[in-house]
């Protein structure tokens, strides 16, 4: 028999999806909704999906095949962007989703789903994902009965994979509980952690840059690099989830995952070769070396914030604490900022300033690495000013996607004037065509096996190991909020961080 | 612009630089509604020169751009028309335009730049020379020209050679094109037709299905393989698939005898009925199973079917748009030229047992 596909080449232009079954927990939801049903119907509709593809949706709500598949399609009306809804198309797409109602704590529950795959399965295995896109705290109750259920053993050598949203954990402590319940149910090779963060085509283009273009890796370290700063401002505020972001706040839901990631993408080594284990083994390396604060030493170095009510643009919005379901002395950070240090022999001594926030001036996430000045200025500044402005560079994640360079020229005409002009790279104009959403690409990773934009257990762990103490200190101080006014770019404390290191923030 | 040679001879010649300055016009002009206020504004885009040679009048310009507005979404370019007519005279003119979209939600418009050049068949030796000094410096050159015995003029052939990649459709006007088939190779590092390209939904459904160690058993007990077409007779894009299915399995030979060792098989192609594109199916039979590839949702008259969705099928478009990432090589049909089109002329039918 032959061993290997004689036909396999063809299979390398695409990545490669065997037949599958996609189970959702939470397919009532908003993610399911507003993410995952459009990513997995533009993937059919631009053939990426295999022949037998099926997802079977999960909720309470008590939906039939049809029902789910109707609420289905008027969904993708309101959030399918970029990719007609053709009636002939979609109805090919419709018959490949079914619905099993119950609830999640219901052994029976697992059995119909259990059947369903089998019967699915008849002809061809088929590998099977479990997606949980519950509740955070519905995770280890899903793991398990999976567990009991026997579901999350291969069949027929076709593998189980489970595909857990963010956040991983409320702390260190509850993640590797979690961590617990997910181990006992699947391999760490078969779990995917989510940060769609990662999915992001701009996210994964700074590794091309760096990696693939020669010219910035000997500027690449402490010695050509000032400081580096992150930023994650959304303009937003929390938009009616007032009741889970008291609960989280701004450190966890943005930085302890998506910034630091991004600042992992940014820093880290280069990998031997582009392959989930490299990869993530240098994301997790840099991770790792990233400074962890003593308590005493985290105010010096953190500033967390809340908005307050404004007027912006003539609208009146409220401060976090007259929001739905926020206790009026809520002491919940909106806004974070952090002066980071990676203690290894290419940054040491580079401060790395992340800051997020919501009900900023604008939604803009965006990477600036602030190069060194030239050692002596022998040109005329406007203003009479010593120093030349030094060269930036600027990674844009959302929006405007791009990369751009700020560097001196000298002004036309007589004199010896300089001013910054920028040199600009724009994903839009440069390649045209539309960039894939995050969930399309992690989606289909996780269907063809691929977990090098997932993370790891270890990496969610570094992640944590380096916020707890922020949020063990905050915890335990009563900051005076409201600092910061709705439309401004966060408190004052946050600039005076950085001016006592000579810096200031960049506006975005 | 009219010269007179040493010979005295008159002729219409085109200056390259006047078309640039006529470019920086254009654009120049652009630039005023931006700086008045009066437009959004515009990127000048441009990722890649794209040649494109057809022959005949003015619909063909139409439809070439037709193709640019679509493919220009996704390769940006500053597109170079080259319009062969029929003619003894000498002649090439030149005009410059601009083809815009506003992407959605954007006040910018996206412009790219098109020129056209249009010559005659004695003029096309002039066309190099312009061309060169039209190439936008250190961007990837990519020259189409589906009309693949133009490549028997002169100077459309030196034209290819200035490109990074040369994409020619051996479907269109076959009969024409035959004797340049076997040469496809010489134009170039990077050749493309896309008459193997069309076939890349068959090709990834075959091997999608033999991803399996289950379903390749049948590759083991192989018996025949048959490649529907219409009629039974190939078009180029049979023929490659044929060839490929060959050249994959590692069976060689000619006429009715494809050996693989000692297994021996029968291959050819079938009269597939009425069909809207170039392959209707592929069969392939062994001694106790059989697994048929149909495209639009036809059922197989016996055994396992994998169906083809006719909406799969990309457009021609959408190839070329692919054939456009100049520096990503495929496995080439150019190492199974020779059957391919061998098994095309020969068009060998083997009937349904």
């Amino acid at each position: 028999m032959a061993d290997a596909n004689p036909f396999g080449d063809v299979l390398q232009d695409v990545r490669s999806v065997p037949p599958s079954v996609l189970v959702i927990f939470g397919a009532s939801g908003d993610l399911t909704r507003r993410k995952l049903i459009p990513a997995l119907y533009r993937l059919f509709h631009d053939g990426r999906l295999p022949q037998s593809f099926y997802v079977i949706g999960n909720s309470r709500t008590d939906f039939s095949d049809d029902a789910f598949r109707e609420k289905q399609k008027e969904d993708l009306r309101e959030f399918l962007k970029d990719t007609p809804l053709h009636d002939e198309e979609w109805e090919r797409f419709a018959k490949r989703l079914f619905y099993i109602p119950g609830d999640m704590k219901d052994p029976q529950l697992y059995q119909r789903i259990s059947g369903k795959i089998d019967e699915l399965s008849a002809d061809v295995p088929h590998e099977v994902v479990f997606y949980l896109s519950t509740q955070p705290s519905f995770y280890p109750l899903a793991v398990d009965m999976l567990r009991e259920s026997g579901l999350n053993k291969s069949k027929n050598d076709a593998p189980r994979r489970v595909v857990v949203e963010k956040p991983i954990g409320h702390d260190l402590e509850s993640a590797r509980d979690l961590e617990r319940h997910l181990t006992a149910a699947f391999d760490e090779s078969d779990t995917y952690r989510i940060d769609h963060y990662l999915g992001k085509e701009t996210v994964q283009n700074i590794l091309a840059f760096r990696f693939a273009n020669g010219i910035f890796e000997p500027l690449w370290n402490r010695r050509y690099i000032d400081h580096i700063q992150i930023t994650g401002a959304e303009s937003i505020g929390v938009e009616g989830r007032g009741a889970y972001y008291q609960e989280a706040g701004a450190l966890r839901d943005m930085v302890q995952n998506h910034l630091l990631q991004v600042m992992a993408t940014v820093m880290m080594e280069p990998y031997t070769r582009f392959a989930p284990g490299p990869v993530r083994d240098e994301r997790a390396k840099l991770l790792r070396s990233i400074r962890i604060y003593d308590h005493d030493e985290v105010l010096s170095h953190s500033v967390p914030g809340q908005y307050g009510p404004a007027s912006v643009g003539g609208q009146d919005l409220p401060g976090f604490r007259q929001e739905p379901g926020v206790k009026p002395d809520a002491q919940t950070d909106t806004y974070a900022a952090v002066k980071l240090f990676v203690d290894n022999w290419r940054w040491s001594g580079v401060p790395v300033y992340i800051r997020t926030g919501k009900r900023l001036p604008k939604r803009v996430t965006d990477v600036a690495i602030q190069f060194r000045a030239a050692p002596k200025n022998m040109f005329a500044m406007p203003g009479g000013a010593k120093d030349v402005e030094p060269n930036l560079m600027i990674l844009r994640i959302q929006p405007d996607e791009g990369i751009s360079l700020r560097f001196q020229s000298k002004r036309p005409g007589s004199g010896n004037q300089l001013r910054p002009v920028g040199m600009d790279f724009n994903y839009g104009s440069s390649f045209g065509t539309r960039t894939p959403e995050a969930y399309e690409t992690l989606l289909l990773d996780a269907l063809a096996g691929d977990p090098t934009l997932y993370i790891r257990q270890d990496m969610v762990e570094a992640s944590w190991q380096v916020v707890m103490p922020i949020l063990e200190v905050w915890g335990n101080t009563k900051f005076d909020f409201p600092n910061y006014a709705s439309g401004t770019w966060g408190p004052e404390a946050s600039d005076e961080m950085l001016a006592r290191g000579g810096h200031v923030w960049r506006r975005p | 612009m009219t010269l007179q040679n040493r010979n005295g001879e008159l002729r219409q010649t085109v200056n390259p630089e006047a078309l640039l300055s006529d470019l920086n016009r254009l654009w120049a002009e652009f630039g005023k509604g931006a700086a008045d206020n009066t437009q959004g504004g515009v990127v000048r885009a441009c990722s890649l020169t794209w040649i494109t040679v057809v022959e005949g009048d003015g619909a063909n310009v139409r439809q070439v751009d037709e193709m640019l507005a679509e493919v220009m979404r996704v390769h940006p370019s500053r597109a170079i028309v080259v319009l062969v007519r029929d003619g003894e005279e000498r002649s090439l003119k030149g005009s410059v335009s601009a083809q815009c979209w506003r992407p959605f939600g954007s006040k910018q418009q996206v412009c790219i730049e098109r020129i056209l050049l249009e010559t005659t068949r004695a003029g096309a030796c002039d066309v190099p020379a312009v061309l060169r000094a039209l190439l936008v410096a250190d961007l990837p050159v990519v020259l189409f020209c589906p009309n693949t015995h133009l490549l028997g003029l002169d100077g459309i052939r030196e034209s290819s050679k200035m490109a990074d990649r040369v994409v020619v459709d051996m479907a269109f006007h076959e009969s024409q094109c035959l004797d340049r088939w076997p040469r496809l190779p010489e134009l170039g590092r990077f050749v493309s037709d896309l008459a193997w390209d069309r076939i890349i939904r068959f090709r990834r459904a075959i091997a999608a299905h033999f991803n399996t160690v289950t379903a390749r058993a049948l590759l083991d007990n192989l018996e025949s393989l048959r490649v529907g077409t219409r009629d039974g007779s190939p078009a180029p894009e049979a023929a490659y698939l044929l060839s490929w299915i060959l050249h994959s399995l590692g069976y060689t030979g000619e006429g009715d005898t494809w050996a693989k060792g000692d297994h021996r098989i029968a291959a050819g192609f079938a009269a597939g009925g009425e069909v809207s594109c170039p392959v209707a199916f592929v069969e392939f039979q062994g001694a106790n199973q059989n697994i048929r590839f149909v495209v639009g949702g036809k059922n197989g008259s016996h055994g396992k079917t994998v169906v083809i969705p006719l909406g799969d099928t990309p457009s021609d478009t959408e190839l070329l748009s692919d054939e456009m990432v100049v520096e990503y090589r495929r496995r080439s049909f150019e190492q199974f030229l020779p059957t391919t089109i061998s098994l095309f002329t020969e068009r060998r039918y083997l009937a349904d047992e």
